[in-house]
Parts: structure tokens; C-alpha cells; sequence
């Protein structure tokens, strides 16, 4: 079995905290110094959190993707544990895109959910990493648990660019792209720098978060490890399978 | 739409955002703990 590959516990850091800490700071400031849009009133500043929320959850599944494709490839636990951790913070990021879509939705659409394709194929795209966290829980085995996560995880990108560019190629209530499109972005510039701070501020955060999750999952191993290497044979164990092939 | 309505949605928004968020960190700092804990008294 492959151990992790640092098997001495390093004392834990503090400056990623900090760092989560001031990057919210940082997106909570600009959001609210901006002006708000002409039509949409105070309500544009939901966009100021959404979107990163949004641009987080396709990053996460892009670092999960490579993760999951270095690991088939290298064969080495860490990049399990990157594709796991940065999962794990994806799902919370589209769950967290979601429900900042409804809080939009209700007061600029008149409902809180619509199953337009951007919405729908954005929740399907939750479920599928639900499924990829829920799928590393049937086995304790890291090698076989890695494999499996591995393949799923570098299968489940075609939604991101599904879900994104879903908006373009059906037609869809949710808005078109604003800032990436061949004419320019259609935005007032104050609110596409107050954006862009947001996703940098964001996109810092993950980097800090994930930081903390990998510590988590390298823990998480050792200590799968250490159990495994005290248990006994189980029960099962002494069950041969029948050779109905007669030895052939 | 009154701005006073507007800013109740922004302000549930941004709730939501800050509160999951600091949710979401506690729950890996606790399990860091925890895993740290379990690690050492197995030691």
C-alpha cells in the first residue's frame, strides 16, 4: 500500500485563515463601494458573489480533473488527495452559486428556481461530485478508492463546459456571458474591476482553503493507514471464492 | 423595486455567503483537530 508521503505530523499553519479572512474582507469591501446598476438597483451587488462562487466551482473541478489525471498517470496518493480536497471544496462552492442564484432569482425573475438549462445542468453538475465524494466512501482500500474517484473525476469535467456554455448554445433566462465575449465586456468598467477583485479574491481563497483541506485529507490518510495496519483479518477473509473453472 | 427591499436580498445574499463560509472553514478546522488528535493518541 502506498503511505502518504510525509509520515511525520507537521505542526499546522495559521496564516491560511488569515488569509481566507482578509480575501473575504477584501471582496466584502469592493462589492459594497461600487455604484449599484442602473436597472437592477442594490441587487447587482448579489453578482459580487455569485459569479466567484461560480467561477470557484469550475476551477475546483478543473484542479480535480488534473488531480484525478495525474494520479492514473503517477500512481501517487497526493494527487488523489489534491482531486478529493479540491471536489470537496467545489461542491460547496456550487451549492454556495446555487442558492445565491435563488437569492437573485426570486426578487429580479419572480421564482427562486426555474429549470432552465443553465440551472438544471448546473444542479445535475452537483449531484455528479455529490456522487464522486459519496463514491470514495465505499472503500477504505486508498489505492482502489484513488482509481475509482480518478476516473470519475476526469469524466465529470465535460460539464463544466456544459454548464457554461450552456447559456450560449440554448436559450436560457439566465443572462449571456457579460465580460468574456468576442464584442468586449458589456459592463460599466467600476463594476468589471469590482468583479474581477471579487474572482481574485476568491480564486486566494480557494488557494488558502485548499491549503487546509489537503492538510485534512493527508491526516485522513495516515489515519486510515494506522487502522488498517492494526486490524486483524476479518471474518470474511477466510471465504475463498469457488474456482467454478476447475483451475483452468 | 424600493431600495430598502433591495438591500434586505443583498444583505441575504451576502449572509448566506460569510456564514457558509465560516461554516464550511470551521468544519476542516475542527476535523484537522480531531484527525491530529486521533493521530497522536495513536502514537
Amino acid at each position: 500500500m502506498t503511505s502518504p508521503e510525509q509520515s511525520e505530523l507537521s505542526p499546522s499553519s495559521v496564516w491560511p485563515w488569515v488569509v481566507m479572512a482578509v480575501a473575504g474582507l477584501v471582496t466584502f469591501v469592493a462589492a459594497m463601494s461600487v455604484s449599484p446598476d442602473a436597472v437592477q438597483g442594490q441587487l447587482s451587488r448579489i453578482m459580487y458573489v455569485h459569479v466567484p462562487a461560480a467561477w470557484l466551482a469550475y476551477l475546483a473541478f478543473g484542479i480535480t480533473m488534473f488531480g484525478s489525471a495525474m494520479y492514473l498517470w503517477k500512481k501517487s496518493l497526493k494527487w488523489d488527495r489534491l482531486a478529493h480536497s479540491s471536489a470537496e471544496i467545489g461542491v460547496f462552492f456550487t451549492g454556495l452559486a446555487i442558492a445565491l442564484g435563488m437569492t437573485w432569482a426570486k426578487p429580479t425573475w419572480g421564482v427562486w428556481w426555474t429549470w432552465d438549462a443553465r440551472l438544471t445542468l448546473t444542479a445535475i453538475m452537483f449531484f455528479v461530485y455529490l456522487g464522486y465524494l459519496a463514491l470514495r466512501r465505499t472503500t477504505d482500500n486508498l489505492e482502489v478508492r484513488a482509481k475509482r474517484a480518478s476516473i470519475l473525476g476526469v469524466v465529470a469535467i465535460i460539464q463544466v463546459p456544459l454548464v457554461h456554455f450552456s447559456v450560449v448554445w440554448w436559450r436560457s433566462l439566465h443572462q449571456a456571458p457579460t465580460i468574456i465575449r468576442p464584442e468586449g465586456p458589456d459592463m460599466d468598467t467600476s463594476m468589471v474591476v469590482t468583479l474581477l477583485i471579487a474572482v481574485a479574491s476568491f480564486t486566494v481563497m480557494y488557494v488558502a482553503m485548499m491549503i487546509k483541506r489537503m492538510e485534512l485529507a493527508h491526516l485522513e490518510d495516515e489515519i486510515t493507514i494506522e487502522e488498517q495496519s492494526h486490524q486483524g483479518p476479518a471474518a470474511g477473509d477466510a471465504v475463498v471464492a469457488p474456482d467454478l473453472a476447475g483451475g483452468v | 423595486m424600493d431600495p430598502s427591499v433591495e438591500w434586505n436580498w443583498v444583505l441575504l445574499a451576502y449572509g448566506l455567503t460569510y456564514g457558509a463560509l465560516v461554516l464550511f472553514t470551521t468544519s476542516i478546522a475542527i476535523r484537522i483537530t480531531k484527525a491530529r488528535k486521533k493521530l497522536a493518541g495513536s502514537a
